[in-house]
């Protein structure tokens, strides 16, 4: 579990230094990415409601885990997108899912001791991705890096805003 | 679309998601490169001379003798071992991943240690910066949109 606010600050810088080159990428869209960079930490649910809490009420094995997987975020994007005006659930559910699957890459990037991250890409595959271990979570260093890079893509967005009014 | 058939659609992906959760409770083990932790709380001698990649909390650590006691949990219960070759500095109550060959008396020799949280400390820090993270997806999201009761549905607010 990586944190929350390092996803969501990495989208909102991808997609902010993209929209200065893509019209498309309005605030609004730029919202609906970072929104989606949330997804797999809903895997967090499990903390509130333990796995063998569920277990015992269901009387069948149960894992969160999913969450926290490409099938996860593609079911978990898909009801988000439900609850939006039909005439924006294509790229609602677009910006959601490309929000939700750069999460699962920069977590797929964290150390792991063996060099193997997990099944990230179930239950398209058991697969478990080799790691470049670029980092570890609770390292505050890798929080104040996005903070610093996301206010300077904040600032220069602000002023190219004002040129261009 | 009515409101009633957008509800139900999502109650429906929802349920699929916890198929999903039962799916991978039942199945992820088998799939697993190394024994799991319910696989050495239930039967730790099997798995002597395997490689394993373990998550654990860490009790003690000894400097002098590059060891550690570690707590590992599983939902079969919690266990305790000591680690060989142990060589990072986390302090009691951090959380360390370690993978290496299983010996027997619940020990192992680590090939690599990777430190999760170096001290008990750190999961705090992760929750409370996730907290800040949510609040900012919050505040970014209604900027934009707006929930429009009228439609039951999310709709581009006056600002977006």
């Amino acid at each position: 579990m990586a944190d929350l606010l390092t996803h969501v600050l990495a989208v909102y810088v991808l997609l902010t230094v993209a929209s200065w080159w893509v019209d498309v990428l309005t605030p609004r869209w730029i919202a609906i990415g970072m929104a989606g960079s949330a997804i797999p930490d809903l895997v967090k649910v499990g903390i509130v409601l333990d796995d063998d809490l569920v277990e015992g009420v269901l009387g069948l094995p149960f894992n969160w885990a999913p969450i926290s997987t490409l099938g996860g975020v593609l079911l978990v994007a898909a009801a988000i997108t439900l609850a939006f005006d039909r005439r924006y659930w294509r790229r609602v559910y677009a910006f959601l899912v490309a929000g939700g699957f750069v999460s699962l890459l920069l977590d797929g990037m964290r150390v792991y001791a063996d060099g193997q991250s997990g099944a990230w890409l179930y239950p398209f595959t058991w697969w478990y991705p080799p790691t470049p271990s670029l980092y570890v979570t609770s390292d505050p260093r890798i929080l104040v890096g996005a903070i610093a890079v996301a206010g300077i893509v904040f600032a220069i967005d602000q002023r190219l805003d004002l040129a261009n009014e | 679309m009515h409101p009633l058939v957008r509800g139900l659609a999502i109650v429906a992906l929802l349920a699929a998601l916890g198929g999903l959760c039962i799916h991978y409770a039942d199945t992820a083990g088998a799939h697993h490169p190394y024994p799991t932790q319910d696989d050495l709380a239930t039967d730790y001698d099997a798995y002597v001379g395997e490689d394993v990649r373990l998550f654990a909390t860490v009790k003690q650590v000894d400097e002098a003798a590059d060891t550690a006691t570690v707590r590992v949990d599983s939902s079969a219960g919690s266990f305790r071992m000591t680690v060989d070759a142990f060589d990072v500095q986390v302090n009691p109550g951090g959380v360390v991943q370690v993978y290496g060959t299983l010996r027997a008396n619940h020990e192992i020799t680590a090939q690599n240690v990777a430190v999760v949280n170096p001290a008990g400390a750190s999961k705090a820090y992760k929750y409370g910066v996730s907290v800040v993270g949510a609040l900012l997806v919050l505040a970014v999201f209604f900027r934009s949109w707006e929930f429009d009761a009228d439609v039951l549905a999310f709709e581009v607010g006056r600002d977006g």
